[in-house]
This record gives structure tokens, C-alpha cells and sequence, in this order.
């Protein structure tokens, strides 16, 4: 073993830090290495240099007051301790993180559900508004309507779950007064009169006098039922059928 | 140096703790529990127990009495909060002197960026511990706090991992393994930090030593 190699292991060998088998090879030369003996006793003055070091006599008051101002700060936060802080306290920050990552995607999921619930329901009132004039608005409104209602009444799913193509044709429909064939409408004609007033809301009571009129619209669960004044000409809103 | 160092397998020993040994971790291991229950009686057992340690090693790392004063009370505080989060299969003494030297590290970073006055003239200012617990004469009390004051500014030399190494590993008379532990760094890592300050030491000391004599 060469000195400068001694040379870096000396701190650690001062201090016993160094595996037995090495220590022993750093002693035997230091047995004839005046220069490395030098250095070692330089090294364990040094670390006895830093042991001097003592610390100052801690009195009790000085103890006491460590404690107390320990205590003190502990009653203050236990003060402050909120509910929250508590609920914070179980959890690290990653968990923190992803619960409240989850919260606000939660909540925009529910405010854009609210935002295009509103609006469908707006489209489905401007639609209405547009109706041509070739029949009065309140008859398109009251017949449109009175389709609508009495959908669930005959066993039809509720108006939410129409179908956007379906809309679209209702739509159609009620400007046209022509059914899209691309939808492949299954219009039917009846001759007979409809149920009368108290079974079906929104007709009117001169409800004998009307040609009921049913389209079966591609959605199996939608079928549209329309109300015309029965006149001996030709109704104007009287949709194209089959 | 630290690569070379890695090389060498280092004989591992156990100096112990005076508050880790075996009996005193039993005996304390049932307030420990009532302690992580919130029972405040239990905590107050712990401070007492461990105080005067925690004050001193955080002396010994911060270099003045204020700051060890402020950064124990801290650390009893951290105590209290994380203590629920303590498994009774750790070292209780190896747990407490990581939030020591944690916190003591903060402290020296605050005292950093303020930049304030030397750690001998705030002790002279202060007027010490020494004053808190004055037993001997002035004179000789004069001669310790500028030993004090020269070893502080020997370990100011030091980084802070360095100092935190040494100062647990030569002042607190901790097993290289436990300082690894406290440390959370390999055993390795901490012989290199140790044997690098030894010799930043020894060369402070040298440099003190041939200025007095040129005085003299």
C-alpha cells in the first residue's frame, strides 16, 4: 500500500471506520512511514480538536421553556385544527391531488350535462316558434303538443329520449307539412275520430271533426300522431302519405 | 475520493445510542403509543425524554443557541404531528434525529438568506447559553464559547450533509449505520461525506493553527 492511497483512507481509518483486514495494512505501514505516522496523529488531534466542542449546560428553566413553547405552539394548532386540516392530515398530497382532480371533473361533467339540457329544451321551443303560417301557431303548438303528451300516456318512451334524427324530422314535418322519405314514415290515415276530450288532453272539443293522422317514424318507440280539421277539400296541412 | 472510497468494504460497528438501547426503546415504545392515541401526558414524557438531546444536537448543527432553541421547539411540534404516522418497528431515536437534522436544516436556510451576523458575535450578543447556565468564571467561560465559536466556523466549512454526517457520526457518537439510516443515504454515501469533512477539519484546523503561531 503506497502512502497516497493512506493518505485518503487516514479519516476514516482515525476513527476505526475501516474493515480490520484493511486497518491492519495501513498499520504495518505506518510502522516504517514517518510521513503517514505524522499524519495520522495530525488527523486524531484534529478529531479530538472537535470534541472539545462541548455543548453548553442546558439549565432546567432553559429545558422547561423548551418544552412549554413546544406545548404552547401544539395548543395553538390544535386551535386552528379544522375539519379539513383533519381530513388532510390522512391523506398525502398525491391522494389530495387525484381526489380533488376527481371532484372537478365530476362537476363539469354535471354543469355540461345542465348547459345541453337547457339547450335541447331552447331548440325544441324555436322550433315550435318557426312553424310556418300555412295553420295557426296555437294549432300547430296545441296538435304538436298534444302528440308529444300523449306519447307516454300510449306507452311511448318520454320526449328526452328521442332520437336526434327523429327530432329532426318532427321538425321537418311540422314546417313542411311533408314527411322526409328518408325517414321511411309509416304514415297512417284513420278515420276514426279520436278518443274523446277527456282521454286525450290538448284536443280540442270539436275533436269529431278532426282526421287523426299517425306517422310511424324510424324509431320503433316514436310514432307521431297528428290532428287535422276534417274538411270535405283537400286539409292544407294534410302530410303526403302512402 | 468518494468513488475510491466506495470501493473499500468498511467494517460496520455499533457504537449505540445512549436512548436507542434495547430497554430504553421498550420502555418507551407504550408512551409512544398512548402518544400517537393524542394523549398529551404521553407527549410531554417523550420531550422530556429526549430534550436535552434534540437542544444539543441542534447546537451542534446550527451553531448558536437561539436558533437550537427555536429549531427544538419545532421539532417537538413536527414530533406531534407526524407522530401517528410513526410504525412501532422503526427507531423511535433514529426517527427523532431525522426530523432534528431536517429541521435543523431549514433553519440554517432561513439563517442563510438573512445573512445575518456570525454565529460567535450573535452567541456574544445573546450572551449564550452560557449566561442561561453560567456554573464556572467568566474567563474560562470566554475561552470555551471561542473554542465553541472556532469549531462552529470549522464545521461552517462543511456542506450540510457533511456537517450532518459528522455531527452524528463523531459528535453524537452514532454507528455509521444509524447515520445512514437518519440520513437516509447509503452507508457508502455517508463514509465518503464523513471522511471528506474529517479532512475539510483537519485543514481548518492546520489553517487556525499556523495563524496563531504568526501572532505569537
Amino acid at each position: 500500500m503506497n502512502c497516497r492511497r493512506v493518505e485518503k483512507l487516514m479519516p476514516l481509518y482515525v476513527e476505526d471506520d475501516l474493515r480490520p483486514a484493511l486497518a491492519t495494512r495501513i498499520a504495518s505501514h505506518l510502522e516504517w512511514c514517518g510521513r503517514c505516522n505524522w499524519l495520522a496523529d495530525d488527523y486524531k488531534e484534529s478529531q479530538s480538536w472537535l470534541r472539545t466542542s462541548t455543548p453548553p449546560e442546558f439549565d432546567s428553566a432553559l429545558l422547561d421553556s423548551v418544552k412549554s413553547g413546544a406545548l404552547a405552539q401544539i395548543a395553538a394548532n390544535r386551535q386552528r385544527h379544522s375539519r379539513l386540516a383533519a381530513f388532510a392530515e390522512h391523506w398525502n398530497r398525491r391522494q389530495v391531488f387525484a381526489l380533488s382532480a376527481a371532484a372537478l371533473i365530476i362537476v363539469a361533467t354535471f354543469v355540461v350535462y345542465v348547459y345541453q339540457t337547457r339547450l335541447k329544451d331552447t331548440g325544441n321551443v324555436e322550433a315550435v316558434k318557426k312553424m310556418p303560417d300555412e295553420m295557426p301557431a296555437d294549432d300547430r303548438a296545441s296538435n304538436l303538443n298534444s302528440a308529444t303528451k300523449a306519447a307516454p300516456e300510449a306507452g311511448f318512451p318520454p320526449e328526452r329520449s328521442v332520437s336526434k334524427r327523429t327530432r329532426h324530422s318532427l321538425k321537418n314535418f311540422a314546417r313542411t307539412g311533408v314527411p322526409n322519405e328518408r325517414e321511411k314514415l309509416d304514415v297512417a290515415q284513420s278515420e276514426a275520430p279520436g278518443p274523446p276530450d277527456a282521454q286525450r288532453p290538448g284536443v280540442s272539443s270539436d275533436s269529431k271533426d278532426m282526421l287523426r293522422i299517425e306517422i310511424q317514424t324510424s324509431d320503433p318507440l316514436i310514432r307521431i300522431i297528428w290532428f287535422a280539421p276534417r274538411e270535405s277539400d283537400s286539409p292544407p296541412t294534410k302530410p303526403a302519405t302512402d | 475520493m468518494p468513488g475510491e472510497v466506495a470501493d473499500i468494504a468498511l467494517m460496520t460497528e455499533s457504537l449505540g445510542l445512549g436512548d436507542s438501547s434495547p430497554n430504553a426503546l421498550s420502555s418507551l415504545a407504550p408512551v409512544i403509543e398512548r402518544a400517537k392515541g393524542g394523549d398529551m401526558a404521553a407527549f410531554e414524557q417523550i420531550i422530556e425524554h429526549h430534550q436535552r438531546r434534540v437542544i444539543t444536537t441542534a447546537w451542534r448543527m446550527l451553531g448558536n443557541s437561539e436558533d437550537a432553541r427555536d429549531a427544538a421547539q419545532e421539532v417537538f411540534l413536527r414530533v406531534y404531528k407526524y407522530i401517528r404516522g410513526f410504525r412501532s418497528d422503526q427507531d423511535f431515536a433514529a426517527w427523532l434525529y431525522r426530523i432534528v437534522i431536517n429541521v435543523c436544516r431549514d433553519h440554517a436556510r432561513i439563517r442563510s438568506r438573512h445573512a445575518g451576523l456570525a454565529s460567535f458575535e450573535v452567541e456574544q450578543e445573546l450572551g449564550s447559553f452560557d449566561s442561561l447556565a453560567s456554573t464556572g468564571n467568566a474567563e474560562s467561560e470566554m475561552i470555551q464559547a471561542q473554542q465553541r465559536a472556532m469549531i462552529d466556523q470549522a464545521l461552517d466549512t462543511l456542506s450540510k450533509k457533511e456537517r450532518a454526517a459528522i455531527v452524528l457520526r463523531d459528535l453524537e457518537g452514532m454507528s455509521t449505520e444509524k447515520v445512514a439510516e437518519v440520513l437516509g443515504s447509503s452507508q457508502t454515501t455517508v463514509r465518503s461525506q464523513i471522511s471528506s469533512a474529517r479532512a475539510k477539519i483537519r485543514k481548518y484546523r492546520e489553517r487556525v493553527l499556523k495563524q496563531t503561531r504568526r501572532i505569537e
